[in-house]
Formats: C-alpha cells, structure tokens, sequence
C-alpha cells in the first residue's frame, strides 16, 4: 500500500469537505482524517514513523486552515447568510412592528396638508435644494452682490462658496424660468416650494438652524396686491378651517416691491387674545410682496406685461402654535416620544 | 435705527406729535403699519419720576467720613412724603467731590428710581437710609445716574449756561428739561435696507407727517443743495486729492482752527445718549448729532496731527497690502488693496467711511480740526467691514447708499454748529474733492399702473397729494403723475418704487382683497413628492417612524459610520465642528438617533427619512450644481436578539414597500467590487450581510440600494443593541417607475388546493435561485393545464452538522374552470419532487 498516495487522497477529500462545512472546525473531527490514523497499525514497521509524520502534518496543515478561517470569521463573526430568502435557516418569518407605533413625522404631516391646499386653488408643487449657489440664493432676487441686505441671511457657506439656501424664494428664478410658457398660453405660474431652509443661528427653544417654510409665487397679468391678500386669506382660513382676518405691514425684502409683514387674526381666541398670539390677537405669519420687475425680468419675462406676488411663511411655527409644542429642537431630535404624538 | 419724538419735533415746521395721543397699541399698529415694524416703543421719560432740581443750601463735613457731605437741599417743597427740617430743607448725604452750597443739582427723591437702572433687572430705588449713622433722603445724581452721558466724576451741577431763568429753580421736574420727557421707537433697521433717509431724524419725521397726512417740510438748511458756506477766516492749508472717485464719489472737508474741545452742552449729550450713541466731547458730538439728524456721517480729525509741512494733504486712495493701521479703540488691523483708506498725504489717518485712525484722534488737548463730509459706495464700505468685523453707526449708514448731494449741506451745518458752540473759531475754505452736482430726474408715472398693481382706483391728483405729503415732488400730467424722487431718496429708482410709496402713505390695508381670476387647468404632480408621500404612508402603517435629521453632521460622525469625510461638502461658516458637513447618506444619521431612542425606554421600533445627501465634485450635467441624491434611509433596531438575522426584518420592510410600489426588484448578494461602488451608502454595512437591491428599468435590473446589516465597527460605535439592521436607497429611479395601483387578480370560483413540498439542497444554494427553479419546473409540469398556483416558502430548516438544507413551500393550486382534485395536484407535485 503506498501510504503516500493515500494521503494526497485524502488531503484532497479534506479539502473539499472543507470548503463545503459551516463549522469549519469540524474538518478536524473528519472521519476521514480519523480512518487515516486507523491505517497506522497497519502499516509495516520502517514505515510507521514516516506515515506518523505524514498524517501529523495533514493535521497541521487543516489546524492552520481551521485557525486561519476563525481569524476571518472573527473580523466578521456573523456568518454569510442567504440574502435572497425570506426568513433565515430555522427561524420564523420576521414580523413588523405594530401598526399603532408607526408615525409620520409633524412637518410632513404639515406639509402635505399645506401642499394639498395649494394643489387645490392651483398652485403647483416643488421641493427646494439643500445646496445652492449664491446666485439662485442672492443674485436672481435682485440682491446685488455686496448687497447689506444679503447680511440678514445668516448663510452658511460651503468652502467652495455654495450655500445652504436660507430661504425657499432660491426657487424662484427657476420656477419661474421652468413655467414662463404657461404665460403664454394664458395662464398663470402659480407655485408653492414647501421645504428645508437653513440659517446660520444659535440654537434655542425657538431658534434652529434647519427649518422649513413654504414659498409661494403667482404670476400673471394684471395680478395686485389684492389679489396676494386674497390668496393667503383663503389658503389660511383653508388651514385653519375658518374665516380669518388679514393684516399688512410694510416692510422690506430685496425681491419684493412692495414687500410686506402679514399678519392674521389669532385663530385660537378669534382676536379676544391669547398666550399664543400674546393677547395681541394677531399673529405676524409671514414675509411677502409683490415680486421686484428685477427678479421677473432675469427669469425672462417681461416684466412691463407681467407681474405677480410671493411670500414665504415658517412651517414649524404653524404646528408649534396649533399643538402647543414647546422647544423647535425636537422636531430634529428623532426622539420617539415626541414623534409617536403625531 | 432709534427715533425721538421730540428731536423729530423739533426740526419739523408743523405739528407732528399728534400721534402721540393716540393709545399706545393704535401708534403701535399705525407706525407698523404705515412706516414699519419696530422692536420697541419706550417712554424715555418714564425713568425721572421723582427727580427734582434742588439747591444745595447748606454743605457741613460728615462726622464719620472724610468724603461724604452732609447737604441740606431746598427742592421747592416739590417732594411730597419726604422728611424735611423745620425750614423745609431735606438731609441728603452726598459724596460727590463738586458738590458745594449754592449749586443747582438733581435730586432723586426716596422711592423714585436711579434712571440708568431703569432698564436693569432690578432697578435701584432709593429709600431713606442712613449712611455712616448720618440720615440721607435720596441722593444727588451725576450724568451718568441720570442716564445723559457716562460722566460720574461727579453730580451735574446746572447753570445759567444750560437753562433759562424760569426753569433754573429748585422744584422744576427733571424730566421736563432737555426734551428727556420722550418717546423713542426703535425700528428695525432690516426695515430701512433700502431708504438711507431714514437713518436721520429728519427722514423718519418726514414719514410720521406722512402717515398723519402732513405735508413735511424739510429744515431750509437741509433742502437747499448748494449751501453758501462762511468766508474762509481760517489761513489754515488743506488739500484734498482723491485718487479713486469710482468708490468715494463725492469728499469734501473743512479746517476749522482755534477750537476748544470741552464737553457739549447737557442737551445734546442726553439727545445722544438716549439715541445710544456715547457722548465724548463737544466736536464728536457735533458729528453724531448730525448723523443722527441727517444720517450723513461724518468724522473729526486733530488738524495738527496730519499735518506735515506747511499744510495738510488728504488723499484718498486704495489701502496697499498688508498695510497697517490702528483704529480708535486701539486695536491694529492689516488693510489689503480692496479697503478704502483717507491718509495724511502718506498713512492712514482712518478707515474711510467706517472708522477713524487713532493717530489722528481729536482729544482734550487738539486746537484745529479737519471735519471730512464724504460719500462713500455702499458695497465697498460692506466688504471692508465684514472682512474687518466693524459695524459702526457710519457703516450702517453708508451701506445703505447715502446721496451724494448731501455731503456738502451737512458740513455746512457742522460748520455753523461749531461756530454756535466756539464763536471764537475760525473756519477754512471747503475743499470739495468732485464738482459735479446732482441733477433731479424725473419719472412719469402712468396712473394705471398705480392702480394695476395697488388694486386700487386712485385719481392723479390723489397720487400726487400722497406723494408731496413726504417731499416727493409731484403734479398731474395728462394721464400721468410727473414724480422728482428728492436727493436723499436714492432708493427711489422704478416706477414699482413709488407705488411702493402710494400704497403705504394711502394705507396697505384698506386696499380690497380679491382673488386671481385664472384659467383652470389641472396642476401638475412632481413624481418624486407623490412617492415620498406614499412611503411615508405605507412605511409608517408598517409601525416604522419617520424622522428627520440634518443635512450637517460632523467628521466624526462620518468617521464613525466608515465614511471618507473628504467627499463631503463643508460648511466653512459652521456653528461647530458637529455641523461642519453635509450629510453622504441618511442612514449614519439614524444609526445616530438609535441609542438615545432605546434609552428612553423605546425597545423596539424602525426610524426612516427621506432626504438629500451630496457627494463633492458629483454635479449636475447642465447646471453644474452639486447633484442632489434623493434618498430613502431606513434602520430597524431590538434590543433583544430577534429570531434569526435581522437583516430579514429590514428585508421584509424594504421587499412590502417595493410591492407596494409595484416596482420590480431583486435582491443580490454583493461582491467586493459592487459594495465598494455602493459606497459611501454601504459604507455602515457589512458585506457577507447585506445584500445588493436590484430595480428593473427597462429590461435591465439596476444596482439601486443596499439591505442589510452593520459591521461590528459600527455596532460598536453607535452602541447598536443586539439586532439592527437597515437599507438605504436611491428614489429617483424608482419615482420614474411606481405606480400604486393594485394587482388586481379576478377571482377564482373555484375552490383551490393546498399542497407541501419540501426541498433539501445544499445549504450554499441561494433561496432565490431554488424558487425560481421550483417555478419553472411547476410550469413545465402544469404545462397547458391552465392550472395557476402560488408559491409560499413556510420554512428553512438545517440540522447543525448538516450540509444541507431543507426548504419547504406551501402551494396553492387552482383552475380558473374547475375544481380540481387532490390526485391530479397531488401527481404533479411528486413529479416535480422527483425531477428534483
């Protein structure tokens, strides 16, 4: 018997088995491994040491293997799993969480519903940019460059000069270059950008670097103040499902002209006074105007035909007024507690 | 920008303190609403309750104290509850090394309070007290208590000098002297970006008339433009040469010599203190004070300091690199060649139109001045004082585009002031650096505009009346309104402009609000909006929250997720380190929020976001903005073990929201090279248990997200409980291929048949591939039976030293003709088991 021929035989038979286990330790328990000492007593006597050696460094040579796929197992001590099934090898289906513990986030829940308003008197949807550049921040809103009013956007600035848009009108331009054929075709470009600005702000109960507001523009001809009134007393008394009073202060934005402060009647104490509106009975909501002929003229349309207005309003101080909702940090915090409310 | 009743008053023609007796909360709304919001409407009067002038009639040493003063003070028997002697003089104890008999002081009676503590906290009230044993009522007041300048070296003592007789009388109420008894408004100055006249006295007044319906009428010195300055008494020499008229359009200045610079008089120290601005000597304050009124700044220099030679030489020019200069304060800045500097001829003598040099500061002991008026262009004066962080009263000015036409007038009326204040003084010829004067332009305004835009139905003659109310001068024409915009308004530049101004004056509020008329037609649907709305519904049914996170998170975090925080945008402004960049993928930020979450008591839950994360120097191809990855994050976490690999639970998540979207999908098992191309998503995961998400556009499946769970590193970091697992992915594709629109499947009136079967296979097989094998071979074997059936796997089971593996289905047999029977199902599974 050439023991040695035996042994290449096995060694091979080994290997495979070892590619073949889970438990890759179990290759030493291998009867084959066991049956080749069995031969040991078999062999002739001058050739007992040689094949003594020859099982002996097998063993080594498997023990080394055995160490060496431990050592990879521990740098990933989970094993390889069959990521096309269902479930996993002698487990239950998984389950999801219960149905009662699922929540949708406050300002999404807001924006929807803000969203859904302005679908329904016309106005069309977009979503805002996390990164843009200085000029659909600045320039396109007629805030020339180095302009003092620019200092009351605390921006953040990426090194390469990208901003952080610290308001939604950074859509303005492009809303406006996107929809200026509707002008033609008689109708209007009505839009709202309900989304995430950011300023740079220390953080308080009442004060957050991320935050979002809803934008709105409406051109067309002929379109006036009145009709921006109008407009925002219609969405408002839609959201707060009844008639409310509007009010107007002067006011000064770059891009508007005129540019006004808006306020409405206190929805919560109907105008006798309140904590939420500080017993003034009216709530200061939001910036708007009539847009600056600059800002239509650098979209493309001529202004001397076509005006319109815009505004901009905070979407967490609607929900913090209406649920009583103390400190804006929670809305970011991702704390359950707080979410689960909703 | 604080604006005093009474200084407004003052330069005005006409009555225009009516206003003040409206109700507090109706001047509120009509200043609000016809002139601009304001932070706050103080009655500065309001801090002098219970302070008198009173005489020092008697002063005797303090038993007990080598600086205090026993004073017997007469306040004309204004004070009532005050304990008096039998001559009707009060005890007051006073350690003030100016007080003498015979004097005339302010006296804050016991109970009134101090008037610079008003503001404070805890304001400081007097009492009766006794000091060092000796009782004192009250106390006698120096500028500084009295809130009129920061002087406290000791009390103010009136005279002749600043009161007429009839006031100058024990008795006489504080707060009736130097137009203390005030009403100040401090409006925002966000409101005036736009309108450099109401950075002055004058501009506002002109709009407090405005509102009330007053024509205002400007002070005759401050219309005229071409104001006739004093003969030149002054031999003194100045020259001005200015080298760049690009960004300083107009410069001019005067010399005045045998000036004494003493303190000003009590009246204009507490005009300007209770306008905030610090009085510092008599020539200072003369500048302020006509700021103030004009807001034209101007500034002082020591005459004698900038001299070199025989005269002095101003030039004006752009700093040099790295030059150096102190300003007032003392504090050294390097300018650079975008900085505007006024030198001697040779340094800096200051900052132009920001602050002045320290070198060339007017002090006690200066005799000659050069007082510089000059206009300087806003966004230069913006750059130079947000690279050097200075934010004075001049920058706020000139940053708002002060005319030029100004520059002249408001020296002029310096140098009539200074002359007022120091007879004695001799003033120069006015150097005025460029000649050329402003030119009135005028704008026709069509009438129906106006009232387009207003939503109104004003007649040309209404325009114009509103219009003149604030110097805006204007008649009817034809059709339209001829407008002249004055000098000072340099803002009013379009037609849109001066409706601005129709619409304010005539009153925002009554115009009629009414909707758009428009033409319906249906509003478009953005694809990417509607599917965040229907994974947020479907997710959150499925008992996951939603949340949200911020864009910026720090390095570390990143570093801790297995990110490369190199491609990553950074923030150069950032609050602090922990918002330096913008986010790679959303799940860090989750794994993020896990731990807290879990140590508030939640033991179990699912945290998702929809959001954007960027990757630097990834951009857009047309707009070459960075691209913006809409994304969908997903993390599942248990604090006890679940059962089995919790990738399962985040796999089963992510599989029922792509049915739900009836987005065709498979999951694969990631090789080095795909994970990698997946980073930085797959970043937190770990390969051998994750798998790849596959999307199918067209015919072709795409590498569209990942599903899986974390590596140990990460677990680690996080503090990860026992099972968490999560996906992230991509939306966009899928926004272009959803469709919530149910499979529907017609009914089958007959009853169908359930039937086992169970394979064992290696336990390397992947699931996937036995399933869609069994698949096909039901096919085969049912061939053209028309028999459908269903597939379910039931379980997975292994025995622990097997090599195998055995998956069982449940299947479901029907016929959409027939009831079919067991035998028939029964012989086609047995045929597929077999062939197995």
């Amino acid at each position: 018997m050439d023991y040695k021929k035996e042994i290449e035989k096995v060694r091979e038979l080994l290997n495979e088995e070892f590619i073949e286990l889970d438990d890759k330790s179990r290759i030493l328990k291998s009867p084959k491994l066991k049956a080749l000492y069995a031969l040991l007593p078999k062999v002739a006597a001058e050739h007992k040491k040689d094949l003594g050696i020859a099982i002996n460094k097998l063993k080594d040579e498997l023990e080394a293997k055995v160490k060496e796929e431990s050592k990879k197992d521990s740098s990933s001590k989970l094993k390889l799993i069959d990521v096309t099934a269902p479930f996993d090898i002698n487990a239950k289906l998984p389950e999801f969480l219960e149905s009662e513990d699922g929540s949708i986030h406050p300002i999404s829940q807001e924006i929807e519903k803000v969203s859904e308003i302005f679908n329904s008197i016309g106005f069309e949807i977009f979503e805002s940019r996390n990164i843009d550049d200085a000029w659909h921040m600045f320039t396109s809103l007629n805030f020339p460059e180095d302009h003092p009013a620019r200092d009351d956007y605390d921006t953040f600035v990426t090194e390469e000069e990208l901003v952080a848009p610290a308001h939604t009108s950074t859509m303005q331009n492009r809303i406006l270059s996107l929809r200026k054929d509707n002008l033609k075709a008689g109708l209007p470009i009505a839009a709202a950008v309900p989304d995430r600005v950011y300023r740079n702000e220390d953080v308080d109960a009442r004060h957050e670097h991320t935050f979002y507001q809803v934008e709105g523009i409406y051109v067309d001809k002929d379109v006036n103040v009145g009709n921006l009134i109008a407009t925002l007393k219609t969405f408002l008394s839609a959201y707060y499902g009844k008639e409310v009073e509007t009010r107007i202060n002067p006011f000064y934005f770059p891009f508007t002209e005129p540019s006004f402060e808006f306020a409405l009647s206190c929805p919560f104490c109907d105008k006798k006074g309140c904590h939420i509106c500080s017993q003034s009975g009216w709530i200061e909501l939001l910036g708007c105007g009539m847009i600056h002929p600059n800002v239509i003229e650098m979209a493309g349309i001529d202004s001397k035909q076509y005006s319109g207005f815009a505004f901009g309003c905070g979407i967490e101080r609607l929900i913090m007024m209406k649920y009583g909702i103390e400190d804006v940090r929670l809305f970011h915090s991702a704390k359950l507690k707080f979410l689960k409310q909703f | 920008m604080k604006y005093s009743f009474n200084l407004g008053q003052q330069i005005s023609k006409k009555d225009i303190s009516k206003i003040l007796n409206l109700s507090s909360a109706d001047l509120a709304e009509k200043l609000n609403s016809q002139i601009g919001a304001f932070d706050e409407i103080i009655n500065w009067g309001a801090r002098y309750e219970g302070i008198y002038l009173a005489k020092i009639v008697k002063l005797e040493k303090h038993p007990d104290a080598d600086k205090l003063n026993i004073c017997k003070i007469d306040d004309g028997g204004a004070a009532k509850k005050v304990e008096r002697d039998k001559d009707g003089l009060i005890q007051v104890v006073c350690g003030a090394p100016n007080a003498k008999e015979g004097i005339m002081v302010a006296w804050i009676s016991p109970g009134s309070t101090v008037p610079s503590t008003y503001d404070d906290k805890e304001p400081f009230v007097l009492s009766k007290i006794k000091l060092r044993g000796v009782e004192s009522n009250g106390m006698l007041a120096s500028e500084k208590e009295l809130a009129i300048s920061e002087d406290h070296s000791g009390i103010l003592e009136l005279t002749e000098k600043d009161l007429n007789k009839k006031l100058l009388k024990p008795g006489t109420l504080f707060k009736n002297l130097f137009g203390l008894d005030d009403i100040i408004v401090d409006f925002e100055n966000k409101m005036f970006t736009h309108r450099p006249d109401c950075f002055g006295h004058i501009g506002i007044a002109r709009e407090i008339a405005g509102i009330q319906s007053i024509n205002f009428e400007s002070p005759d010195w401050y219309k005229n433009i071409d104001p006739i300055f004093p003969k030149a008494t002054s031999k003194l020499k100045l020259e001005v040469e200015n080298s760049i008229e690009d960004v300083v359009p107009k410069y001019s200045a005067v010399c005045i010599e045998d000036i004494k610079v003493e303190p000003s008089p009590i009246w204009l120290k507490a005009t300007l203190y209770k306008l905030g601005i610090r009085p510092i000597n008599n020539i200072v304050d003369i500048t302020n004070y006509l700021m103030i009124l004009t807001g034209q700044p101007l500034h002082a220099f020591d005459y004698d300091k900038i001299k070199s030679g025989l005269g002095t030489k101003i030039n004006i020019r752009k700093a040099k690199n790295s030059e150096k200069l102190t300003i007032l304060g003392g504090k050294e800045i390097t300018l650079d060649k975008s900085d505007i500097v006024i030198t001697d001829g040779k340094n800096p003598i200051a900052l132009g139109g920001v602050m002045g040099g320290a070198n060339s500061e007017v002090d006690n002991n200066t005799k000659n001045i050069v007082i510089e008026s000059a206009n300087f262009n806003m966004y230069a004066i913006r750059r130079t004082s947000m690279r050097h962080g200075l934010f004075t009263d001049a920058v706020t000015r000139f940053t708002k585009s002060q005319p030029e036409a100004q520059t002249k007038i408001v020296l002029a009326k310096a140098i009539d002031m200074v002359k007022e204040f120091l007879p004695n003084s001799k003033s120069s010829e006015v150097i005025i650096s460029n000649k050329k004067e402003f030119e009135y332009e005028h704008l026709n305004l069509p009438r129906q505009k106006v009232n387009t835009i207003l939503g109104l139905d004003l007649s040309r003659e209404q325009i114009s009346d509103i219009l003149n109310l604030v110097e805006i001068y204007s008649h009817e024409m034809l059709d339209e309104v001829c407008v002249t915009p004055p000098f000072w308004r340099t803002d009013l530049e379009l037609e849109e402009d001066i409706i601005e101004e129709i619409g304010r004056l005539y009153g925002f509020n009554k115009i009629d609000a009414k909707l758009p008329i428009r033409r319906v037609a249906p509003v478009l649907k953005d694809p990417i909006i509607e599917l965040k709305k229907a994974i947020r519904a479907h997710l959150s049914k499925l008992g996951a929250n939603e949340v949200l996170t911020y864009n910026f998170v720090s390095e570390k975090l990143l570093k801790r997720a297995g990110q490369d925080p190199e491609m990553a945008y950074k923030i150069r402004n950032a609050l602090s380190p922990e918002l330096q960049c913008y986010r790679l993928s959303l799940v860090p930020n989750l794994l993020d929020k896990i731990h807290s979450n879990l140590k508030s008591g939640q033991d179990q839950f699912a945290l998702f976001e929809l959001g954007k994360s960027h990757i630097k120097n990834l951009l857009e191809k047309d707009t070459k903005l960075p691209l913006e990855f809409q994304r969908l994050g997903f993390v599942y976490a248990n604090k006890d073990k679940s059962n089995g690999a919790t990738y399962y639970i985040a796999k089963k998540y992510l599989e029922n929201l792509l049915s739900y979207l009836n987005i065709e999908h498979r999951f694969i098992t990631l090789e080095k090279e795909a994970f990698e191309s997946l980073a930085p998503i797959s970043s937190p995961f770990q390969s051998e248990r994750s798998a790849g998400l596959e999307v199918k556009v067209g015919s072709k499946f795409e590498l569209r997200g990942i599903v899986g769970e974390f590596n140990e590193d990460i677990t680690k970091n996080f503090k990860l409980p026992e099972s968490s697992a999560g996906f992230e992915l991509d939306l966009v594709t899928i926004s272009e291929n959803f469709s919530l629109d149910p499979n529907y499947n017609p009914l089958i009136k007959f009853p169908s048949i359930l039937q086992d079967i169970t394979i064992k296979v290696p336990s390397k097989a992947l699931f996937a591939e036995v399933e869609s094998e069994l698949r096909l071979k039901f096919k085969k074997h049912l061939g053209n039976s028309r028999i459908n059936f269903t597939l379910r796997p039931i379980s997975i089971f292994k025995k622990e030293d097997s090599n195998n593996k055995s998956i069982a289905f449940s299947i479901e047999f029907n016929h959409p003709e027939k009831t079919l029977n067991t035998p028939e199902v029964s012989k086609i599974v047995e045929k597929v088991k077999r062939s197995h």
